[in-house]
């Protein structure tokens, strides 16, 4: 079979675009519901009315912690964390170089250094391991996102936090619902954050929440968002910005949470039809699931292997004219950004190996199993052509 | 008609809570085609079609060059500060939300307050003038209540010590100084579009400016998403407004001109009943502001005159269900950086005796006006009896 490849002036096999966003669309009936009544008494749309509270009390209790608090975006949520959990006076983040391409620039919000440190080359997560040699008298914080499949080293990471006394964070948004030796995320350590950017799990539009076990921290993080005053008393308590979320994002996250069981389902199909579709393509492995434990299979990952005979960059140019809006796993990750703010370079020697070998492909509800059919076959075609298709390329 | 007083045991004049700010909604079915329209674009934020939309309406509502849109008023004024490049100190009236300082903080500056006028209520350029130093990067003029800061003076102030000014001019809507459009003052100004405002997009804002690369420093800061052209920045924030939010601002902009004449009415009702109460002054933004959008009403408690503290006609207030603005969190804030105070008395005499009255919501009709004017009559003619309920 000969294709007809758009970036040689074919027409795209998609006429729309196949994104790597989740883009979930709730029952709007269900969202309309949850929003009519305050609408309805016409004040307080703003926020800390009752769907945010209503919304932390469902997934304090869908992530088995204490409490949540719900936040304008992800990224303040994640300001707002770490501001309340680090050790005072002191100056560096640990995390990983291969993560959220905005994670330093939360650390120079708060006036703080990230100090990068490596990821597993198998698991893409952060060990303990990879944290020991970053940590010195500086340290305020572990930031330990999970990746984008599967989890970081929750049990070394705790393990070595506690040993040293260092408040740890983990960075939850790709790791919604899963569970860790069935206990579930959201529920480990002194917090963790996630998001509701219409691109992640729960779509609320925009959004974000922490959950935490520690009551001082949530109260804390309730100051905090509320600039720095208690509700309760209405005195100024501290540091603090405008955090808080509208009322409308919390009734579609809680729209899209009715849904939850039923999209983990219809993400799992996904899943499974990417591994049957892609299995035996040379060089091409599929970054899979764990199998024995609760995963929400939004993303699908793969890492291009030596015998995978382009560059990725190539690669990902093909089938981007297809319009398979395929992207570039963390790229490029933050040690090798020009920032314009201190930072500290740990050992870096997966995350240099890593950075140009992995790739997302389209997931989400704009996606459809005879989709990814397509998609396979055209990595395959790709995969069997690489010295045709690179022979016509310009130079 | 004459009434017990609810603290004096009497039932609360209003069954239920007066809801606070402007608070005006577009229709429910105005609401569900928005919606309908989202759901089928399946598009639900990262500066889509509705954000776009509204930044194009809010440029020409205003007569700006670029308006960007952000998630909410003390992000904006975070990112501001960042696209504005400001470093060191910079200067705010002592009269003003504590959010403005927190962000302000945020960006890595040191905030510095200076005194407010008493007649004006605004910052006082004089004092001003013996402020700045060789640290101080900008001046945050903050316009209150509908009325504004005199802004040749800190045009001019600005000038003279090379530094940049901007504003936040959340209640400033729609208004015009001196036949110019507010908006276009000094390098960028700040535009609360929360519920208690004008623009309602439950909460968010919109920044001003017509400087081509100010608007594109605060696009990139915003997001990747609109960002335009990538010019240098130290680093990014996350300002975006998500599609809701751009939809219900669109909305409200179609109602603005009709609310803004709900709200004259009220406004004027209030100033004849109030207008000779002995005690009571209201807020009157100066001569030179036109197209007032009134969509606040500020009185004045003299307390030697009236009789009582606004803090205590408050309480009055709210045992009627009568939920009142007040604004100790203006000026005194017990927290160690706002706590210099002391050297602005006019702006903590304005944080212990301003009330803000009920405007808005489509519920503060005529017969509510009188009901509340009516309250406050009450409050004149039982002076000794509350104090002496209120001070046990």
């Amino acid at each position: 079979m000969k294709m007809n490849l758009a970036i040689f002036h074919g027409k795209p096999i998609f006429d729309t675009p196949k994104s790597t966003s989740n883009l979930v669309q709730p029952d709007k009936h269900k969202f309309l519901n949850y929003i009519k009544e305050i609408y309805s008494d016409r004040t307080n749309l703003s926020g800390l009315n009752k769907i945010t509270i209503e919304l932390e009390k469902r997934l304090a209790h869908e992530h088995g912690a204490d409490d949540c608090i719900m936040v304008c975006n992800g990224l303040w949520g994640i300001v707002m964390s770490i501001y309340a959990l680090r050790l005072k006076g002191k100056t560096e983040i640990i995390m990983p170089s291969l993560t959220y391409r905005r994670m330093a620039d939360i650390a120079a919000w708060l006036k703080m250094i990230p100090h990068f440190c490596d990821v597993d080359y198998d698991t893409l997560g952060v060990r303990a391991e990879h944290v020991l040699p970053c940590i010195n008298k500086n340290t305020a914080l572990i930031l330990a996102p999970h990746p984008i499949v599967n989890l970081c080293d929750i049990d070394g990471l705790i393990a070595l936090a506690e040993q040293y006394n260092i408040p740890i964070l983990f960075d939850s948004v790709e790791a919604s619902f899963s569970e860790h030796k069935g206990k579930k995320i959201g529920s480990f350590r002194d917090a963790e954050c996630f998001s509701m950017h219409a691109s992640k799990f729960l779509n609320g539009f925009e959004g974000g929440y922490i959950t935490t076990n520690n009551e001082s921290i949530a109260h804390q993080l309730r100051v905090i968002r509320n600039n720095g005053i208690n509700d309760d008393t209405g005195l100024v308590e501290g540091s603090g910005i405008d955090g808080k979320l509208i009322e409308i994002h919390a009734a579609m996250t809680l729209a899209s949470l009715d849904d939850k069981n039923e999209q983990i389902e219809r993400n799992k199909i996904r899943f499974l039809k990417y591994k049957t579709e892609l299995e035996g393509i040379e060089g091409l492995r599929l970054m899979e699931y764990s199998s024995s434990e609760k995963r929400s299979y939004k993303n699908i990952l793969v890492r291009l292997e030596k015998e995978w005979p382009l560059s990725r960059e190539l690669t990902i140019k093909i089938l981007q004219a297809e319009n398979m809006v395929v992207r570039p796993y963390y790229y490029p990750p933050l040690h090798a950004k020009k920032n314009q703010f201190p930072t500290i370079n740990g050992v870096l020697t997966n995350t240099e190996k890593l950075m140009g070998q992995l790739m997302l492909l389209p997931c989400g509800e704009f996606v459809n199993e005879k989709d990814i059919e397509i998609v396979a076959n055209y990595l395959k075609y790709i995969q069997q052509n690489a010295t045709s298709i690179t022979k016509k390329l310009p130079d | 008609m004459s009434k017990q007083l609810a603290l004096l045991g009497g039932n609360p004049v209003f069954e239920k809570s007066l809801n606070q700010g402007q608070g005006y909604l577009p229709a429910w079915d105005k609401f569900t085609t928005m919606i309908d329209g989202i759901f089928t674009r399946k598009y639900y934020t990262n500066h889509g079609p509705l954000s776009q939309k509204l930044e194009k309406e809010l440029s020409y509502f205003f007569g700006v060059k670029h308006s960007i849109c952000m998630t909410n008023t003390g992000i904006g004024l975070m990112i501001a500060a960042k696209a504005l490049d400001l470093k060191g100190k910079v200067v705010m009236p002592a009269f003003s939300h504590i959010s403005l300082s927190q962000a302000v903080i945020w960006a890595g500056l040191k905030p510095i307050f200076c005194d407010v006028k008493k007649d004006t209520f605004h910052i006082d350029t004089d004092l001003l003038n013996t402020i700045i130093d060789n640290d101080t990067s900008a001046v945050l003029g903050v316009n209150l209540f509908g009325g504004t800061c005199d802004f040749e003076s800190i045009e001019n102030i600005a000038s003279k010590f090379s530094i940049k000014h901007y504003y936040l001019s959340d209640d400033a809507i729609g208004e015009q100084y001196k036949k110019n459009k507010i908006s276009n003052f000094g390098n960028l100004e700040i535009f609360s579009l929360h519920e208690s405002k004008l623009i309602n997009a439950t909460d968010a804002c919109v920044i001003t400016t017509n400087d081509d690369f100010i608007a594109a420093r605060l696009r990139n800061i915003r997001s990747s998403y609109g960002s335009g052209p990538p010019v240098p920045i130290a680093f990014t924030g996350n300002g975006r407004m998500s599609e809701v939010q751009g939809g219900m601002a669109l909305l409200s902009l179609e109602d603005s001109n009709n609310n803004i004449k709900l709200n004259r009415e009220v406004v004027e009702l209030y100033e004849s009943y109030l207008r000779n109460k002995e005690g009571i002054s209201i807020y009157e933004p100066g001569s030179f502001v036109s197209n007032r959008n009134y969509h606040r009403l500020i009185i004045k408690v003299d307390e030697s005159e009236f009789g009582i503290s606004a803090a205590k006609l408050s309480r009055i207030l709210y045992a009627e269900n009568i939920i009142v603005n007040t604004f100790t969190n203006y000026a005194l804030n017990p927290f160690l950086p706002f706590n210099s105070l002391t050297t602005a008395p006019n702006a903590l005499d304005l944080s212990q005796s301003l009330i803000e009255l009920p405007i808005g919501n489509k519920e503060i009709t005529k017969p509510a006006v009188e009901k509340i004017c009516d309250v406050i009559n009450q409050v004149v003619l039982n002076i000794n009896k509350i104090n002496n309920l209120l001070n046990d």
